[in-house]
């Protein structure tokens, strides 16, 4: 396992990060990424699966014309809110990277609110921008992997449309992103797209369908809960070393236990509620107690 | 894709000195020996932006790998919409000295300029008029192959 510590020495952000748009942009293979991915907890196999698609995917890509098999690099995670889809989306991109290797990998994380815009004609030049200028060039200079966080935003369902919105402009904007995704699949076979979305159903149904996956990220089952919990405290335990007592096997099976319904998001952030539940601790998280955690915890369920 | 396409924002938006530097800064972002050259003609660059022959005919760039980068620049109001519309390329063509570039001139200042560019071999300077000629040998840079498997990696 990679240190938990963040090392913003790898961090490289690229040019691009200037265009309204754009997110986040850097080079793979990145440090961040790689805790991250170390980081998230799924159900067995589920990670793995995912890096095994995305390389079969770049595979077949470069080998079985579009015709035959009309992959679009195009991953679909969903799932409620907190259970780690962004995190699993940069962790993977980061995996892929150190997986497939020999070029330079370019990560690019869109910013899909900076590409609406309130002016007729405004969203659809953003994103046939964003698709035939920034990505594509991205594209030809090397393989390049593409994190589209809460994707509906662009992708919207055109089915679910209201009228009193502005019903054109989102039409022609969804247009141009999936005349774009289709471009970008046909003519650079070394694209991954992975798309998240906190609600499937406003999705618009022309993205879903050319989703080479779609995979719901559920939340966390006890043992996940346990994993998570225990990532979260040896981190904190590396600061603060009094936090090792809530290691203790017997207090990770019972904060499992308790935290049913919980998912990952909620689950770090009881553990930094716990820091300050202690009587007498002063918010020192040296100070932290087991039962503490179970407060935290229950209250959080208590909240959902 | 074998040309990259950029428009920069010219007068009155930016002076054509200013234009010229946000020209470099497209080509060469960070400090680099092309950088350098780029800006060593600076003042004849920026006749031609300002006698807006960069308007009329693109200036070329061609690297030594990779896509041929072709810069227009904008003038007056379209100049405002222009910066906005304005986007970093995916690489610095200009980065290090394996490039050429074409700059477009009237045939009035031709010669006069490319007198003034004589010493700078990487330089050639075309009649505003003449077309654009793509060179049959310029490399596709689509993107394809040539991933290697870590499978080593993949399991852990």
């Amino acid at each position: 396992m990679t240190s938990l510590t963040a090392d913003p020495e790898t961090r490289q952000r690229l040019p691009i990060c200037e265009i309204p748009g754009i997110a986040d942009a850097r080079r793979l293979p990145d440090g961040d990424f790689t805790a991250e991915w170390d980081s998230i907890i799924l159900p067995a196999d589920m990670k793995h699966r995912l890096v095994r698609t995305a390389v079969a995917g770049f595979q077949l890509r470069e080998k079985v014309t579009f015709s035959a098999l009309p992959l679009h690099g195009v991953v679909l995670l969903v799932g409620p809110p907190g259970v780690g889809k962004t995190t699993l989306a940069r962790g993977l991109a980061d995996k892929v990277a150190r997986v497939a290797t020999g070029r330079q990998w370019t990560f690019v994380e869109i910013d899909p609110h900076g590409l609406t815009g309130s002016m007729l004609g405004r969203s659809q030049r953003s994103v046939d921008q964003l698709f035939n200028t920034v990505l594509a060039e991205q594209a030809a200079a090397g393989p390049l992997i593409v994190l589209f966080d809460e994707v509906e935003t662009v992708f919207t369902n055109r089915g679910a449309l209201s009228m009193d919105t502005n019903p054109i402009d989102v039409h022609r904007a969804v247009d141009a992103a999936l005349v774009g995704i289709d471009r970008l699949a046909r003519e650079h076979s070394n694209v991954l797209v992975i798309a998240t979305s906190n609600f499937a159903d406003a999705i618009d149904p022309a993205l879903a369908s050319r989703a080479d996956q779609v995979i719901t990220v559920p939340l966390p089952d006890a043992d996940a809960r346990r994993q998570i919990l225990q990532h979260t405290l040896l981190a904190v335990a590396e600061a603060f070393p009094g936090a090792r007592r809530v290691l203790a096997a017997d207090v990770l099976d019972q904060a499992a236990y308790v935290s049913d319904g919980l998912d990952g998001r909620r689950l770090r952030k009881a553990v930094a509620a716990a820091c300050a539940m202690t009587p007498g601790s002063n918010g020192d998280p040296d100070q932290i107690t087991g039962a503490a955690l179970m407060a935290a915890l229950e209250e959080f369920r208590e909240q959902r | 894709m074998s040309v990259m396409v950029r428009s920069i924002a010219s007068v009155p938006v930016r002076t054509s000195t200013e234009t010229w530097r946000a020209i470099v800064d497209l080509l060469a972002r960070a400090a680099s020996p092309g950088r350098d050259r780029l800006l060593a003609v600076t003042n004849v660059a920026a006749i031609l932006i300002a006698e807006e022959y960069t308007q009329q005919a693109p200036i070329v760039v061609t690297p030594a790998a990779g896509a041929r980068v072709r810069v227009r620049t904008v003038h007056g109001t379209d100049a405002v919409d222009a910066q906005t519309d304005e986007i970093p390329l995916a690489v610095s063509p200009c980065a290090g000295t394996a490039w050429t570039m074409s700059l477009p001139c009237g045939i009035d200042d031709i010669e006069e300029i490319r007198a003034s560019l004589s010493t700078h071999s990487w330089i050639t300077v075309r009649d505003v008029t003449d077309g654009i000629t793509a060179d049959p040998s310029e490399p596709s840079t689509k993107s394809a192959g040539s991933l290697v498997i870590n499978y080593e990696e993949m399991g852990r």
